[in-house]
């Protein structure tokens, strides 16, 4: 291969390596201590850093750090300070600072469990960084007149660079549990919008199946209790007494199970109850009632008044009765056509 | 320079609408107000100049359980045996129905939100969906800009103070990062996204050991209810939302005469960081609805201290401006009287100042029936202008 070849390969290949690594490398931003704004330190700029890092090559897009290698990166910075102030290490807030980054990179602490903020608490008047709950925190009295040395200030300015590294790690916590609260939060609110409405004494009874960890998903099942609803009674025994009769339900206790609750998003269940009717002639019934979605239907037992045969009373709830009813034309025009077809066959 | 950092507040009792948060008695235009009290704003700066704003609405998941209640009794027969009840249920949530503004303002919010964990479920996690929907929607914008994520900062009022209580806890305590095989099922995401959504999981590698990527740089629990209100031990929640945990500084802001802070105030632990944790009493009397939030803001001991958080030295509000809201805060004017009762007369001032100490110190329970009863003689006599 000529040289020329070869060094046009290499340098598409470097430039296919620089397409495939799109994520945006950080813009340099030091923080400002007792207001005073820190300068850009070279040794600290993003522009060297990102490669001495290795950065590009580890992220994925849209920015995002895998967790094993936050300790490399971590340890990478470590050695810079190191390099930059060897002279410095043994200063107290040098060991603090160099310590909580040997905890992150051995695994005994994470990096998101550290502050890396550079806080400016203007109430006392001092700025706090890498505040730990063990440690304390390394701080810049602002009531104090002199320029801190320079190894406090690349301490702060290491802390902004660590921020943006812990914005890379954030990345993918951020996603799923944004993605998972989303999903939660949508399933609470379908079962209350779409599900079969709870009277309040039901709601507090199905809170026992809700977990106290709201990650969790919420119930599949519901139970019924002292449920009232209304819809229509028809005795089916007495063809004279047949008629349609507006009725009181009450189901004492019943169970309703969703179908496929995350697929239907809580619009679909199917039910079983125990019955009891109040109709105005019939007096009260006892049965049991089956429901599938709004549409229910049970059969009731009245007592006859006169000492006859006890009356079975077929319940239809209000919805199946709409459905029935706004079906009723077409139920008559087939049977309409039913009944020509047979005259016909005669 | 980094983007402006994000501020959300978070609602109370009461009906709010879509934009609450922009009404001319609500919290931007207080604080739009308050910006012009400090030289380091430039003439005519709002405050969504220089922060991003974000309303929470909750009381919506309210309202549509009073209107499915009232669907529910309004289809029941009546007339027929033993069906006297129904009517006199059909009576009242007709009536919740159609007054939702006195029926939530007279504590029916309070008795929802503590009274049904199924609603407060919701209210959690619609709160933290609003919270992480934002924040991550931020987060990838600076890594496309190489610019610092936003910091956050969350001021609740009254009974969003129990409700924020409530939502952080969940949010940092939840198992979120172990529902990722329910969440590929069962969300519906593109083929895209679920790739990117399970490379995330790969990457972290350690769900237990994960933990939440939130750190609020400070919390404002305005008239706060939450030690009162909240459904967990404040021993469980403390730990969590200290600052040096879940936060960086909190803040909790209450009104000598407000009657909702009074009942089971809320205590800053005593081992918390005092230099992060404070208590601000505030005593000015600007108008008679000392509970608004606006009223509140408005007191440059808060918004002092809120401008320091969203903005501090590097969004431009300096040490000389901050020193400046905390001698503000010490004069006459935001001691006591001001705003629109300083041109009042005495004896109507009087007026309003004992009907106010009345309301603060009657009271039979120290619990929430307390606090409703509280709320009840506030929204009377305040609100609603009865003597």
């Amino acid at each position: 291969m000529s040289a020329a070849l070869r060094w046009t390969l290499l340098l598409w290949v470097f430039v296919a390596t620089q397409a495939v690594a799109a994520v945006t490398m950080p813009a340099d931003e030091p923080p400002t201590i007792c207001g005073r704004k820190l300068d850009v330190a070279a040794e600290l700029s993003w522009r060297q850093l990102w490669p001495e890092l290795g950065l590009q090559r580890v992220l994925r897009e849209p920015g995002s750090l895998p967790a094993p290698e936050v300790p490399r990166v971590v340890q990478g910075v470590a050695k810079k300070f190191r390099f930059l102030h060897p002279d410095a290490v043994g200063q107290p807030d040098s060991l603090v600072f160099l310590q909580v980054l040997d905890d992150i990179a051995q695994g005994r602490r994470t990096l998101q469990s550290v502050d890396w903020g550079v806080v400016a608490n203007q109430e006392e008047r001092r700025v706090d960084i890498l505040e730990t709950e063990k440690e304390g925190a390394i701080r810049f009295d602002c009531k104090a007149a002199q320029t801190p040395p320079m190894y406090r200030e690349d301490i702060a300015r290491l802390a902004r660079v660590l921020e943006k590294i812990q914005n890379f790690a954030n990345t993918a916590p951020l996603m799923v549990i944004n993605a998972t609260v989303a999903l939660r939060e949508k399933q609470a609110t379908d079962l209350l919008r779409n599900g079969l409405t709870m009277t309040p004494w039901e709601m507090k009874l199905n809170e026992r199946f809700l977990s106290d960890d709201d990650a969790r998903s919420g119930f599949n099942r519901q139970i019924i209790f002292l449920r009232p609803s209304a819809g229509t009674e028809m005795n089916t025994r007495s063809r004279a007494a047949a008629d349609l009769q507006g009725s009181l339900a009450i189901e004492p206790i019943g169970m309703v199970w969703y179908l496929d609750p995350e697929k239907n998003d809580y619009r679909e269940w199917v039910g079983v109850s125990a019955l009891v009717t109040s109709s105005t002639d019939g007096g009260l019934g006892y049965g049991a009632l089956v429901r599938y979605g709004n549409f229910a239907a049970g059969l009731a037992l009245h007592k006859a008044e006169n000492g006859g045969r006890d009356d079975v009373y077929l319940f239809l709830g209000v919805d199946l009765m709409n459905l029935l009813d706004s079906k009723r034309s077409d139920l008559e025009a087939f049977v309409e056509k039913y009944r020509g077809r047979v005259r016909q066959l005669k | 320079m980094a983007d402006k950092n994000l501020l959300f507040f978070i609602h109370g009792i009461g009906q709010q609408r879509d934009g609450w948060i922009d009404a001319d008695d609500g919290p931007v235009k207080a604080l739009d107000k308050a910006m012009g009290l400090y030289e380091c704003f430039p003439a005519g700066t709002k405050l969504r100049d220089v922060v991003d704003v974000v309303e929470v609405r909750y009381d919506d998941i309210f309202d549509d359980q009073i209107q499915r209640w009232t669907d529910q009794v309004k289809g029941l027969p009546v007339g027929g045996p033993g069906t006297d009840w129904v009517a006199k249920l059909q009576e009242f949530w007709t009536r919740a129905n159609t007054d939702k503004k006195t029926f939530t303002d007279f504590g029916g919010d309070i008795i929802l939100y503590r009274g049904f964990d199924l609603l407060a479920r919701s209210v959690r996690l619609r709160v933290n969906k609003i919270l992480l929907a934002e924040i991550y929607k931020r987060h990838l914008d600076s890594l496309a800009s190489g610019k610092r994520a936003p910091e956050v900062t969350v001021v609740a009022h009254s009974m969003g103070t129990a409700v924020t209580y409530d939502s952080l806890f969940s949010l940092f305590t939840g198992s979120w990062f172990a529902q990722g095989d329910e969440v590929l099922a069962q969300a519906k995401m593109t083929d895209e996204q679920k790739a990117l959504f399970a490379q995330a999981l790969k990457d972290i590698e350690s769900p237990a050991g994960t933990s939440v990527p939130v750190r609020l740089n400070a919390l404002f629990m305005v008239a706060n209810t939450s030690r009162l209100l909240s459904r967990w031990d404040a021993a469980q929640v403390n730990p969590i939302l200290k600052p040096g945990a879940a936060t960086r500084s909190f803040y909790n802001v209450n009104h000598a005469l407000d009657p909702v802070g009074r009942v089971q105030p809320f205590q800053i632990p005593s081992d918390w960081n005092k230099s992060r944790a404070r208590n601000i009493a505030v005593t000015h009397l600007h108008q008679e609805n000392i509970h608004a939030l606006s009223h509140y803001l408005a007191n440059p001991a808060v918004h002092g201290r809120l401008f320091s958080a969203v903005l501090g030295e590097e969004g431009g509000f300096t040490q000389v401006c901050f020193d400046r809201a905390l001698e503000l805060a010490d004069t006459p004017e935001w001691k006591a009287l001001g705003g629109t009762l300083a041109t009042q007369a005495q004896g109507e001032i009087d007026k309003v100042r004992k009907k106010l100490e009345e309301i603060a110190a009657a009271l039979d329970q120290e619990d929430l029936f307390g606090l409703i009863e509280r709320l009840d003689e506030f929204n009377r006599r305040v609100i609603g202008g009865a003597a």
